[in-house]
């Protein structure tokens, strides 16, 4: 009985918090396309807490959805923190956007120098990179620092969109079917 | 009725596995084209598994539609459990040998290294979980010996027993699994099917509460979502033929859509 | 065939049903408020470890960590979530005033500012207070470990004490909860950690905290307290 009573309690508490902290609590809770979601409502209203922008962008990050850093890398910039986290959205969107051209339009890049990051889709372009596989259209790699993990890059339409798809596979299983 | 709303969307969601009512969901047409892909591969076996009503039938059906245009593929989707029958008609189908004697899994293999196709040979086995140990270990030879690929579907739960074995799991290519539609994905799965037979007005019916409440019945199995729209649309059939005036075409009841579930067994009551 | 009456029967047995416990619920609830300062002195003496550390340390571990360095090349670049760290003060407000028992795991707060999947920028932990620390900054991560092995309360007390004193109310905050966890009749510990919320300018939360250790515990310092923020006596 306690118990329940205190559940119900916080629950309307976390229920009355203010959208930054709720935007906090759906992180936490795992929900990362809910939370870039519900991130992206409030925006507005919270563009210069650097805080609240971050966090929605590391969880629109988590989903998948790369697009939605653009407004994030235009709006942080106060902190040193900020801006390293900047340069880190801006590569990962120019990655896809490279990948897009080479997937969709045959764009070579073979040969250009990039920094990069530990994010999926920065290791799977580093791979594209080393061996883009043009001849086949679901390119497939293996993890050079995991041999259990192999991963497939091809173009795939989602939602009428032309978007990108990795494939990570675990011990050969598909575990994550990712699209950006 | 001979004119009614309901009749047409009612047997669209009659739950039977036919290629040409595949319904394209991205991600699982972005599956299928990895499989697609793969299939061509000097593989041996790639497994596909999931809960009952995910898709897995409909992905083997259509994988064979489109791979038989080009080459040999052959599909099972009743599994034949006694072992001699299933190489007898494995041997009859692939290779055209119908002989008299019993078959036996050295016999198939002298034939299949005997015919010797340029390209190997596709057999997709649907419901594998109905198959016995002893005839999944001649099925793992076979493919041993480069004579078949095989592509597999498994209830995902015989998936943990049957292939986790040490020596089943060096021959599977790859092991996908389907799982049940997300909330969006049930929505345009139901939209995509309405419309593509022309259905506007019932495809309209359908808001956002109406899909909260199916989905959240039937966790987004498609089997479970087809059983539950055929009872739904039975029951508007009923109405309109006794009691027309209780049906509204802004949006489905979700009375009737729980009495529906209520018939479907998703609801206990 | 469908049997139409037989359906719509069910159906009503079927929502009469569903109802049935939020009725239920809803006057269990009435019953409770009615109850709460005698349930909420209950449930003091039970209270384990606060769900502050159990949120963060939560986080899913989606992914595996990417692992510091790319031996080919210097221009890796990692992210940082030490932005985090001012989302913290609000999550504990929630704990004090209702824990909710679910799963508990012991994690260092100290460990919660990167998320789990990223590596940190730099990664020592907040840089905030650095500033603070000089000679005596050796000597309170020495105390902290020794917290951390031992969980002496008295150890936890005098760090929070260290933090509140240098102006660190974050961590005076932390220190204080973790030291009332482990031994919650430390008046000092309820002070420090009254007095820090109030720092943080979670002003009624501080409040609402005096006012549950007073009815539990009488104690005069926390009264008075109490009464200076009230009075708008403490900045």
């Amino acid at each position: 009985m306690n118990r329940l009573f205190l559940l119900l309690v916080s629950l309307s508490i976390s229920l009355l918090a203010d959208p930054k902290q709720q935007l906090f609590n759906l992180y936490q809770q795992g929900n990362y396309l809910q939370t870039c979601n519900f991130g992206l409502k409030n925006f507005s209203s919270y563009t210069n807490d650097e805080a609240y922008v971050s966090l929605y962008a590391f969880s629109c990050l988590k989903a998948d959805l790369v697009d939605r850093l653009a407004a994030p890398i235009m709006t942080l910039n106060q902190t040193k923190e900020a801006r390293a986290n900047t340069a880190y959205f801006s590569v990962i969107v120019m990655q896809k956007k490279l990948l897009m051209q080479a997937l969709y339009d045959n764009k070579p890049i073979k040969d250009l120098t990039f920094p990069t990051s530990s994010y999926l889709l920065s290791k799977v372009f580093d791979l594209y990179l080393k061996n883009p596989q043009l001849t086949q259209f679901i390119k497939e790699y293996q993890d050079p620092s995991d041999s259990r993990m192999r991963y497939k890059l091809y173009a795939a339409e989602s939602n009428g969109r032309k978007s990108i798809a990795i494939d990570e596979y675990y011990d050969k299983i598909l575990t994550h079917h990712h699209v950006y | 009725m001979e004119n009614s709303l309901f009749s047409k969307p009612r047997d669209l969601f009659l739950d039977i596995v036919n290629p040409k009512d595949y319904v394209q969901i991205d991600s699982v047409s972005h599956i299928y084209q990895s499989l697609k892909s793969s299939v061509q591969k000097p593989l041996k076996m790639i497994l596909l598994f999931g809960k009952p009503g995910t898709g897995k039938s409909m992905l083997l059906h259509k994988l064979h539609h489109d791979l038989s245009k080009n080459q040999k593929v052959l599909m099972f989707d009743i599994p034949i459990v006694d072992e001699y029958d299933f190489l007898r008609v494995l041997a009859q189908r692939i290779f055209g040998h119908a002989p008299r004697e019993e078959m036996t899994l050295t016999r198939f293999l002298e034939i299949a290294e005997a015919v010797s196709y340029s390209e190997v040979p596709i057999v997709l086995l649907d419901e594998a979980q109905l198959y016995s140990a002893s005839l999944m270990e001649k099925i793992r030879l076979i493919s041993d010996a480069r004579a078949i690929k095989f592509v597999i579907t498994l209830h995902k739960t015989d998936k943990e027993d049957v292939i986790a074995k040490e020596h089943f799991q060096t021959r599977i290519w790859e092991s996908i699994e389907l799982q049940n539609a997300t909330a969006e994905e049930l929505k345009v799965y139901i939209q995509k099917k309405l419309l593509k037979s022309n259905c506007f007005d019932v495809a309209n019916m359908f808001n956002d509460k109406n899909m909260k409440l199916i989905a959240s019945l039937t966790k987004g199995n498609y089997r479970e979502t087809n059983k539950l729209l055929f009872s739904l649309f039975s029951l508007y059939y009923w109405y309109e033929e006794n009691n027309p005036t209780l049906i509204k075409y802004n949006a489905l009841k979700s009375k009737w859509i729980e009495m529906a579930a209520i018939h479907t067994g998703l609801i206990r009551a | 065939m469908l049997d139409i009456r037989n359906l719509e029967r069910r159906w009503i047995k079927y929502k009469i049903k569903s109802y049935a416990p939020h009725i239920v619920s809803a006057i269990i609830v009435t019953i409770m408020v009615v109850l709460l300062p005698f349930i909420w002195s209950d449930s003091k003496e039970n209270r384990s470890i606060p769900e502050t550390t159990s949120l963060i340390s939560s986080t899913p571990k989606a992914t595996p960590t990417a692992k510091v360095l790319n031996e080919e090349s210097s221009t890796v670049l990692e992210p940082s979530m030490d932005f985090v760290q001012s989302f913290q003060p609000s999550t504990p407000i929630t704990q004090t005033v209702a824990t909710v028992p679910q799963k508990i795991e012991k994690t260092s707060l100290t460990e919660i500012a990167p998320i789990p999947t990223l590596e940190t920028v730099s990664s020592k932990g907040s840089g905030s207070f650095a500033l603070n620390r000089n000679g005596s900054k050796l000597d309170i991560e020495n105390i902290e470990r020794r917290f951390k092995e031992t969980s002496n309360p008295s150890l936890g007390l005098f760090i929070a004490r260290y933090y509140y004193d240098h102006g660190n109310y974050n961590e005076a905050y932390n220190f204080s909860l973790k030291t009332n966890t482990l031994n919650s009749k430390m008046d000092e510990s309820w002070i420090i950690f009254a007095k820090s919320l109030f720092k943080l300018g979670k002003i009624e939360q501080a409040k609402k905290t005096l006012q549950v250790y007073i009815s539990e515990s009488n104690s005069e310092s926390a009264r008075s307290l109490l009464e200076s923020i009230e009075r708008g006596d403490i900045k």
